[in-house]
């Protein structure tokens, strides 16, 4: 039953590695929206984004970018007030839609000087978080290094809480231990910060001052979910480092304080009895690991503890107990393989992958934590992936495999739509082809008389300068006027000689009557000619416009069906080529979930052989020692001791 | 002592076992990030094409000359609820919507919806909006109200938004762009 040294210490090590790792803090700087929003594609984004429309916002936010950075005059447009709002939103939408490259990208450019300090900062966050999780920490601090300890509260408190990761991470315990205590936290003993100081002081040699933070952590009220859990860790955490410490007894309390509902209760149970075991107290130990067994057979502990219960028994020298509990150990083992067996066959089967795309599990709200265990399937591959299924790179590869049937989704829609953009363009087809032509000819007749009259108003505007430079009244004479004229005239050369002088004097007077009249209103005729000219330029402006808006629509009109169908073609090459791609990478990535799952139970059960194996072998020995008891205790004449301990449990 | 404690570690290997042995891990680890290369650029490649079919379907659907986009936004501060929102053009009906609560959140939180987009000839019209409800006193409301505007050739957008005026029921504001 004794573990080998050199495993212990391995095992040890990997142990106080994850523990002692610092927690990592869901990302809690909530995307900025801007106040007084005035562009309502901005809006519309934030809509969908609100919703977690990642997809949808990302595509509308990213377009209206790209169309304000289009403009002629962008400094006119509604977005100017918010441009680098909208970039920082849309970088934040393409981290939390995992496209990170994309999302660096954006954070990137809004390091640049001109941009407001407090976009600044949050860029270099998201880009120090970025890089943290890349395993890239030392360009992690190098870009921290830009959020100064001015500006955002929250923003300065974040960088400083993950610089205190970093640090951990970079095995700079003392490091992250004073920048972690920098962090003003109101005094409160609450959340990752004080957490993640007292894992540094541990790492750092400051040992008592690290175990009484992470007793003040373990003590914290927890007023959500996240904080419940994280007071457990810290507890677990604290019983392990006093265990480790040689000092059980103090170890005790913590792990009392773990919740007995809460994910950590297993295995606080299974350590408050190898507290008790580590002081001799054999008895007391059998109390947690008893209750141990009760539960559920998947549960690690509750098999580790499945061989600690016997093995508390052997050390009370109830040798038959003992070999029962391991006989019983070695049928639990076995039954938990064979569902192991069945689990990989059924993730073989494709069956454990359909049962998750059925349920698509959301994962929890930070995306590094479980999925919420109501939308998992209640059987034994869920069970026994729980760990695997709380992991970044099972919810990385989920997530990944959903997305993809999301964007193959969307390719179908819009394969879909296509069709009908073809109806379309044949509907307009039919309806504008036919009237197009006699619209053509209206046109040149109409065009060819704006002709006339622009060359007559040219004439008209000649004239009127020719008038304006020299006095022509009879230029401005009615045509009644001119005619009456030309027949006095006439008249006159047609009178004979001897025709009375009365009657010379009478045409003389009608002509003179009808020059002066002529004569007298010339202002006002040459005034009346100019409102006329006028009149007409104003008409002619007016058909002008008319003839361009025409102009315009009917060369718009073929616009509106032609030139179309080839773009449509490659959009449907395009989105085919897209589509076949889509569901070769989404292939892989199930084949690797079912892979990483496979390669998980296997490992459950190989554990589970060995722990077989010793549980058969610890079996036998115990059954000898009974028996060898038994033997020596008829030889004195005492009880048989298998009776006893049968009840003794 | 030391039996306890290398139980202990035992039982760590179970509680916090990594999934594979490190170089298995590893190789997962870069199994996973090829595809999630791979993932990142497809992503990239449909929100491009998205981005170029919505565009080619504004072009054909609703031309410029005579595109109206209607979009409706609530008062941030707003502590109405909306329930329901029903829009008529000149007389006929245009767009109606029920929310749901996520739908509402996003609207109280700055999010602005794009209600309708649609085709609206040249000239004068007129748009009666009704938005239903529940007030901060839990007491349902009902608010009518109509708008005349001016559509000329070139993309319209109006926006109505839900004001808090401080009285038991809020009031609806048009605000219109060319």
């Amino acid at each position: 039953m004794r573990p080998r040294q050199s495993r212990s210490g391995r095992v040890r090590h990997c142990a106080m590695a994850v523990l002692l790792a610092g927690a990592t803090c869901p990302v809690v700087a909530a995307t900025p929206v801007p106040d007084d929003l005035r562009d309502l594609y901005f809006g519309e984004a934030l809509f969908h984004s609100l919703q977690g429309e990642d997809f949808t916002a990302i595509s509308r936010l990213d377009a209206e970018l790209a169309l304000h950075y289009g403009l002629d005059q962008p400094g006119l447009d509604s977005l100017r007030y918010h441009t680098a709002a909208a970039e920082l939103y849309v970088g934040d939408l393409e981290l939390s839609y995992r496209m990170n490259r994309r999302g660096g990208r954006a954070m990137t450019r809004l390091l640049a000087p001109d941009v407001p300090q407090a976009i600044r900062h949050k860029a270099a966050l998201r880009l120090g978080r970025l890089a943290f999780e890349k395993g890239e920490n030392d360009k992690a601090l190098e870009v921290l290094e830009q959020v100064g300890a001015q500006g955002d509260d929250e923003v300065a408190r974040e960088a400083g809480l993950l610089r205190g990761q970093v640090l951990l991470a970079l095995d700079r315990p003392a490091e992250a231990a004073d920048v972690l205590g920098e962090i003003d936290i109101d005094g409160a003993v609450t959340g990752y910060t004080p957490y993640n100081r007292a894992i540094a002081l541990l790492r750092s040699g400051r040992r008592e001052s690290g175990l009484d933070l992470l007793d003040r952590v373990g003590r914290m009220d927890a007023d959500s979910a996240d904080m419940a859990a994280l007071r457990d860790k810290a507890n677990l955490a604290l019983g392990f480092t006093l265990l480790k410490d040689e000092r059980p007894d103090e170890a005790r309390g913590p792990l009392q304080r773990v919740r007995i509902d809460g994910p950590f209760s297993s295995k606080a149970l299974l350590w408050y009895g190898w507290g008790d075991a580590a002081k001799g107290r054999y008895r007391a130990a059998l109390s947690p690991w008893m209750e141990l067994r009760e539960r559920d057979a998947t549960d690690p502990a509750v098999q580790e503890a499945l061989l600690a219960a016997p093995y508390a028994f052997a050390q009370l020298e109830k040798f038959g107990r003992a070999a029962v509990l391991y006989g019983k150990a070695v049928d639990t083992y076995g039954s938990q393989i064979d569902r192991l067996d069945e689990a990989i066959r059924a993730i073989r089967d494709g069956r454990f992958l359909a049962e998750l795309i059925e349920r698509d599990p959301e994962p929890a709200a930070d995306g590094a934590g479980a999925f919420r265990i109501g939308d998992l399937p209640d059987d034994a591959p869920t069970r026994y992936l729980a760990d695997l299924m709380a992991g970044r790179m099972f919810q990385q590869a989920w997530l990944n495999y959903r997305d993809l049937s999301d964007l193959l989704e969307r390719i179908k829609r819009w394969q879909r739509a296509l069709p009908a953009f073809h109806d379309l363009l044949s509907l307009r087809r039919a309806y504008y082809e036919p009237r197009l032509p006699p619209v053509e000819s209206r046109y040149t007749v109409l065009d060819q008389r704006l002709d006339v009259i622009r060359k007559r108003l040219e004439e008209a505007r000649a004239e009127e300068q020719r008038l304006l430079r020299k006095r022509d009244p009879i230029a401005l004479a009615t045509g009644t006027e001119r005619d009456m004229l030309h027949r006095i005239d006439a008249l006159r050369q047609r009178l004979p000689e001897e025709a009375p002088a009365s009657m010379r004097h009478r045409l003389n007077r009608l002509s003179g009557v009808l020059r002066w009249r002529i004569d007298t209103g010339y202002a006002d005729r040459l005034s009346a000619f100019h409102s006329h000219i006028e009149d007409l330029e104003a008409a002619l402006r007016h058909a002008e416009a008319s003839r361009f808006s025409l102009l315009k629509r009917k060369e718009a009109v073929p616009l509106l069906y032609q030139g179309h169908d080839r773009r449509l073609e490659q959009f449907r090459q395009r989105l085919e080529y897209l589509e076949s791609r889509i569901d070769g990478v989404r292939d892989q990535q199930a084949r690797f979930i079912e892979q990483i799952a496979i390669e998980q139970l296997n490992a459950r059960k190989s554990r589970l052989k060995r722990y077989q194996t010793k549980a058969r072998f610890a079996a036998a020995e115990n059954f000898d020692r009974a028996t060898t008891k038994r033997i020596e205790s008829s030889g004195s004449g005492e009880a048989a001791p298998a009776a006893e301990e049968a009840g003794d449990s | 002592m030391y039996r306890a404690m290398a139980r202990t570690c035992a039982a760590l290997t179970v509680v916090w076992a990594v999934t594979a042995s490190g170089s298995d891990g590893d190789a997962l680890a870069r199994r996973q990030q090829s595809l999630d290369e791979q993932v990142q650029g497809l992503k990239s490649e449909v929100l491009e094409i998205d981005q170029e079919l919505r565009r080619l379907e504004e072009r054909l659907v609703y031309p410029s000359s005579s595109q109206m986009s209607l979009f409706l936004s609530i008062e941030q501060a707003s502590e109405f609820s909306l329930d329901s929102v029903d829009v008529r053009l000149d007389d006929q009906p245009f767009t109606d919507y029920v929310y749901d609560y996520r739908e509402l959140q996003a609207l109280l939180e700055g999010g602005v919806q794009r209600l309708r987009i649609a085709n609206v000839p040249t000239g004068t019209h007129r748009l009666a909006v009704t938005i239903r409800g529940v007030a901060a006193d839990s007491v349902d409301y009902k608010v009518s109200d109509a708008f005349e505007f001016d559509k000329a050739a070139g993309p319209k957008l109006i926006e109505l938004r839900v004001v808090d005026t401080n009285s038991r029921e809020p009031d609806v504001e048009l605000t219109t762009r060319q």
